[in-house]
């Protein structure tokens, strides 16, 4: 443990242009740690133990020229652990829902899990759905039209299927949570600029107190992700 | 005098011994000299003369140069023939020693040839001893083996029949390490070399058997009369027979009738409600205190026992055999806490809040969240121990085996010690997290933090029910420190916990208040906005108020006075408690810092300090808004009309007007005091940042209206210079109330003063080209911008303007 050490608030400091939360949630035993470990370090950890509470890594990815930074938050899925994890929601600017695809209980359960997101996360949360464990082939319980149907009855912003043991889609993942993000991000920040240079040039006339409240929203849930 | 005698013999000889050639050649050329002198007899004789004058001259010349070459050789050369006969001398001496040399480097060859076969064999002959030594020092081992074999043989029944014990165990555990080499010697076919062994063996297998089931009974008897002494006795023999699992069993079947009458004690004693009245609220983590502290005194004087003859490695095995009869005592405390302190009720209750009437008391939420954070700190003080007892943070390398072990076995002790760690973690892991405790205790934690939650939902919005302004003077109200005080305390208490992701949650929780609860509260009060004051509505104003108050009856609070004031307050709010939020943050981090934590924990815990900050932030920035509201009704007006007069000023002046506003000024000191009048009266009614914050876009509006008005004016190079007295007025007052900060707002005035400030127009252009250079953050004037400044000065020519490029 030789980084204990290091200066407290040394990489919030770093460079980057955005800094994104992504929540993973989904029943125990999908693979949603894998996932993690696989897109973060590369490794696929065998007989991985259930996560205790919440577990969070640090990556950072490019999109475009711009460094990207990605806090992912990785919950159990236990259901002692649920009031723990649920107050990450709010926070989250993604949040991937994991099933399994050879298990159709995990799928069954995806509507509630989409009534805590609906409950807890952010309105304008990008939701992502994931079939994980494709390489178990003949086991497979979760066609992937049925994955795809449900992601598009719910409105989730994405659909994929992938596999932590064989790395199928897993960069793609997070490359297209980071995408999305800051593609997101650019627009609002744009809008963002909008409002300030329409308050600097336009006269008394323009804004009201409603108006107000709305462009100070706008930048609340800009200015807690676009640090730099 | 050899030298000497040499030369005397060259020169008597005539010629000397280098020359006989050219000696030889004139002695030819003198006889056809004198043929000729015969045979036609002519008048040679001049010629003759001459000839022999010539010879003359030439034989001195010759006697000269011999001479000279003989002290040229006399100079040069040092000794010749005696040199070179003792050189002759030398060389064959030389020669001689040559082959002399020779001989013995032959016979030197020969003998080294000789060495070398001779080396060869003896090498031979040492390996040969070498392996012969092995063999002899292990056919001694072996022959101490079969001797000690023989000699545990002898000894062991003796041993067990005396009761001594603990020499039959190291007998056997003599046996059991023997060399399996020892057993092989039974296959030989010497018969009573064998036989003796076979005999040894035979003895000493059955003895161990007896043995083991004295040893066991004796164990199991022990524990059932509960000697203590006997007990420990037994329990360090089992190792040495090798059936330490045996031992550790049986002895902690007494260590778990200790637990469990632990367990029963500290059970009776809380039904009977404790021993305290006033810790009833905390009765249960009480009494799990207690028990762990038992259980940790139970094994902590019982495991220097253990360590010293299991060794390490068999503690883990042992405290998890315990961990059971823990457990056990856990589900029944769990289950009595649980329905006595109504948990599934409040739980279902917190979590259908919707029904405000139903919802449990802040307060009795309180209590339990605070007794749940003990018995948490408890758990976790119980795993720390065993972590400690178990050398979980030991990772000395403890009995490293033979000093002289080169890298490789170096490397495979690392690699068996890092497998023995790493399966120590699983199994350590095993116990603090999949154990009923650990599971059990993480249920409840997620409990606690949805109680936690709760508390801190209620508490917030009593705070803010219950608001009041409590002393006039001062700028924000009771809700400010009431919310900060709730959130510390909660989050204070998830830190007590031990819980990492507890603190987490409760931070999740509280920022989510913040931006929720407590946002939508001051945007209620802000929701009308800042009255305006101006005349008409100000009449109307207190019309209706005039007729309320007549009609309640009452004297009432001029309403549009009081919608003032609350925004005013909501301002300061947020701008404190965004402070206060700030502290906070530190506060946590420098209170966590010293704690020692795994580095994931540690990121864990500073995410969540950062969120507080977030909040904060976004608080700080929602009074910068509500300022710049404040700004734009208040403010924003006036100050546009206070610049107004300006235009009425003819900026095409003389030298003399320029004197006389010198001493009376038109127009800059009355805008100023104007601007001052409105700034002071606000100071004492903003909370700090917040006036600072008006003090900047105070500033910035002041520079912008200024240079709209001046827009409309048309300067000569002294209306110019009355510009350039009142922009360092204005310079002067705005560094004096906002500090340098203000400068940066102004500063785009500063370069349309000083573009016109100038004799030509080339002159502006080099000034607007050293601005470009010079100033960093402020964006610079673009060209149009310049011509349109520069055309404001009548006397220069517009066409001269248009053509600058």
């Amino acid at each position: 443990m030789n980084n204990s050490n290091r200066p407290v608030r040394l990489h919030w400091m770093e460079d980057y242009k955005y800094l994104f939360k992504v929540v993973l949630v989904g029943n125990a035993g999908v693979g949603k740690t894998c996932l993690v470990r696989k897109f973060t370090q590369g490794i696929f950890p065998p007989g991985q133990s259930a996560t205790i509470g919440v577990d969070f890594m640090i990556k950072t990815v490019k999109v475009g020229n711009d460094k990207i930074k990605l806090q992912i938050w990785d919950t159990a899925g236990q259901e002692r652990f649920r009031s723990i994890t649920q107050s990450y929601y709010r926070s989250a600017h993604a949040i991937v829902l994991v099933y399994d695809v050879s298990c159709q209980p995990s799928f069954d359960c995806l509507p509630e899990w989409l009534g805590e997101i609906e409950s807890y996360a952010n309105r304008r949360v990008l939701k992502i759905l994931v079939g994980n464990k494709v390489d178990k082939g003949d086991e497979r319980e979760v066609p992937e039209r049925i994955g795809t149907d449900f992601s598009d009855v719910n409105h989730f912003d994405y659909f994929l299927e992938t596999s932590a043991l064989d790395a199928t889609n897993v960069d793609q993942l997070f490359e297209q949570v980071a995408t999305r993000l800051t593609n997101d991000m650019k627009v609002t920040d744009e809008r963002v600029h909008q409002y300030r240079a329409d308050a600097t040039n336009s006269s008394a006339n323009s804004s009201g107190p409603i108006k107000l409240i709305d462009r100070a929203q706008t930048q609340l849930n800009s200015c807690c992700s676009s640090r730099q | 005098m050899p030298e000497s005698l040499l030369h005397s013999k060259f020169l008597s000889g005539g010629v000397p011994a280098g020359r006989k050639n050219g000696a030889r050649k004139e002695t030819k050329s003198e006889k056809p000299a004198k043929n000729d002198e015969f045979e036609f007899d002519f008048d040679f004789t001049r010629k003759l003369k001459e000839l022999r004058l010539e010879l003359e001259i030439k034989k001195r010349e010759e006697e000269r140069i011999e001479k000279d070459i003989a002290i040229i050789l006399e100079e040069n050369t040092i000794d010749g023939g005696e040199q070179n006969r003792s050189f002759g001398l030398a060389v064959t001496r030389l020669n001689n020693h040559m082959l002399l040399a020779e001989n013995s480097a032959k016979q030197l060859t020969s003998a080294l040839k000789n060495i070398s076969s001779l080396a060869d064999t003896i090498s031979g002959r040492v390996s040969a001893l070498d392996m012969a030594k092995t063999r002899v020092v292990g056919c001694l081992q072996l022959a101490g083996d079969m001797r000690d074999l023989g000699v545990c043989a002898e000894g062991i029944d003796d041993a067990i029949r005396s009761e001594d014990f603990e020499t039959a165990s190291q007998h056997i555990h003599r046996f059991l390490t023997l060399d399996q080499a020892v057993f092989q010697i039974r296959e030989f076919k010497q018969k009573d070399a064998t036989d003796s062994i076979r005999h040894s063996y035979e003895v000493l297998s059955s003895a161990k058997e007896r043995l083991s089931k004295i040893l066991k009974n004796r164990l199991t008897d022990a524990v059932s009369k509960e000697d203590v002494g006997e007990m420990q006795r037994f329990v360090k023999l089992f190792p040495m027979i090798h059936e330490s699992e045996e031992g550790l069993k049986r002895y902690s079947v007494f260590l778990n009738a200790k637990i469990d009458k632990l367990a029963e004690d500290n059970l009776r004693i809380m039904r009977s409600g404790g021993t305290d009245d006033n810790r009833r609220n905390v009765l249960y983590a009480d009494t799990l205190f207690m028990f762990f502290e038992g259980v940790a005194g139970i094994i902590d004087s019982n495991l220097p026992v253990l360590e010293h003859s299991y060794g390490m490695d068999n503690l883990l095995k042992f405290v998890t055999i315990l961990q059971e009869r823990i457990d056990e005592f856990f589900r029944q405390l769990i289950e009595e806490f649980e329905t006595r302190r109504k948990i599934p009720h409040l739980v279902r209750q917190v979590e259908g809040r919707k029904s405000e009437e139903s919802a449990p008391d802040a307060l009795e939420i309180d209590a339990v969240a605070s007794e749940i954070c003990m018995m948490n700190q408890s758990v976790e003080m119980y795993w720390r121990f065993v972590g400690r007892r178990i050398g979980k943070y030991d990772d000395s390398p403890r009995d490293m085996a033979g000093e002289d072990d080169d890298e490789i076995d170096a490397e495979k002790i690392a690699e068996q010690q890092r497998l023995r760690k790493e399966a120590k973690e699983q199994n350590l892991d095993k116990l603090m997290n999949r154990s009923r405790v650990g599971t059990k205790i993480q249920e409840l934690i997620g409990t606690y933090c949805l109680f936690e939650n709760f508390y801190m939902l209620k508490s917030i919005n009593l705070a803010i029910k219950s608001d009041d302004k409590e002393d006039a003077a001062g700028l924000t109200s009771s809700v400010i420190d009431d919310v900060v005080f709730i959130i510390r305390k909660s989050i204070r208490r998830a830190a007590g916990s031990g819980n990492v992701d507890s603190v987490g949650a409760t931070i999740n929780n509280a920022t989510a208040l913040l931006d929720t609860s407590l946002q939508d509260f001051f945007k209620k009060n802000i929701q009308s906005g800042y009255p305006s004051s101006n005349f008409a509505s100000d009449a109307l104003q207190s019309a209706q108020t005039a007729y309320s108050a007549y009609q309640q009856g009452k004297p009432v609070k001029d309403s549009q006075e009081s919608q003032k004031e609350q925004f005013l307050l909501t301002l300061n709010n947020a701008a404190k408690i965004s402070e206060l939020l700030v502290d906070l943050q530190k506060d946590l981090v420098t209170e966590w810092s010293g704690v020692k934590r795994p580095a994931v924990e540690k990121d864990k815990l500073e995410h969540a300090t950062t969120q507080i900050e977030d909040a904060a932030k976004r608080l700080a920035l929602f009074a910068k808004h509500g300022v710049e509201e404040l700004f734009r009704v208040a403010f924003k007006p006036k100050i546009r009309q206070g610049a107004e007069p300006y235009e009425d000023i003819d900026r095409q002046m003389t030298m003399q007007d320029l004197e006389y506003f010198e001493a009376h000024d038109p127009f800059i000191e009355q805008f100023l005091a104007s601007v001052d009048r409105l700034l002071v009266e606000h100071e004492k009614i903003l909370f700090p940042d917040n006036y600072s914050t008006l003090l900047l876009l105070t500033s910035s509006e002041l520079a912008r209206q200024i240079e709209n008005v001046l827009q409309k004016c048309q300067f000569n190079r002294y209306g110019a210079l009355q510009l350039d007295r009142e922009y360092r007025q204005i310079c002067a007052y705005l560094t004096n109330v906002a500090g340098w900060n203000a400068r940066e707002k102004v500063a785009r005035l500063g370069q349309i003063v000083a573009l016109l400030n100038v004799e030509t127009i080339d002159e502006a252009m080099d000034v607007w080209q050293n601005s470009k250079t010079l100033t960093t953050s402020v964006r610079t004037l673009t060209l149009p911008e310049v011509k349109k400044t520069l055309s404001l000065r009548a006397d220069f020519p517009t066409v001269a303007i248009k053509a600058l490029e």
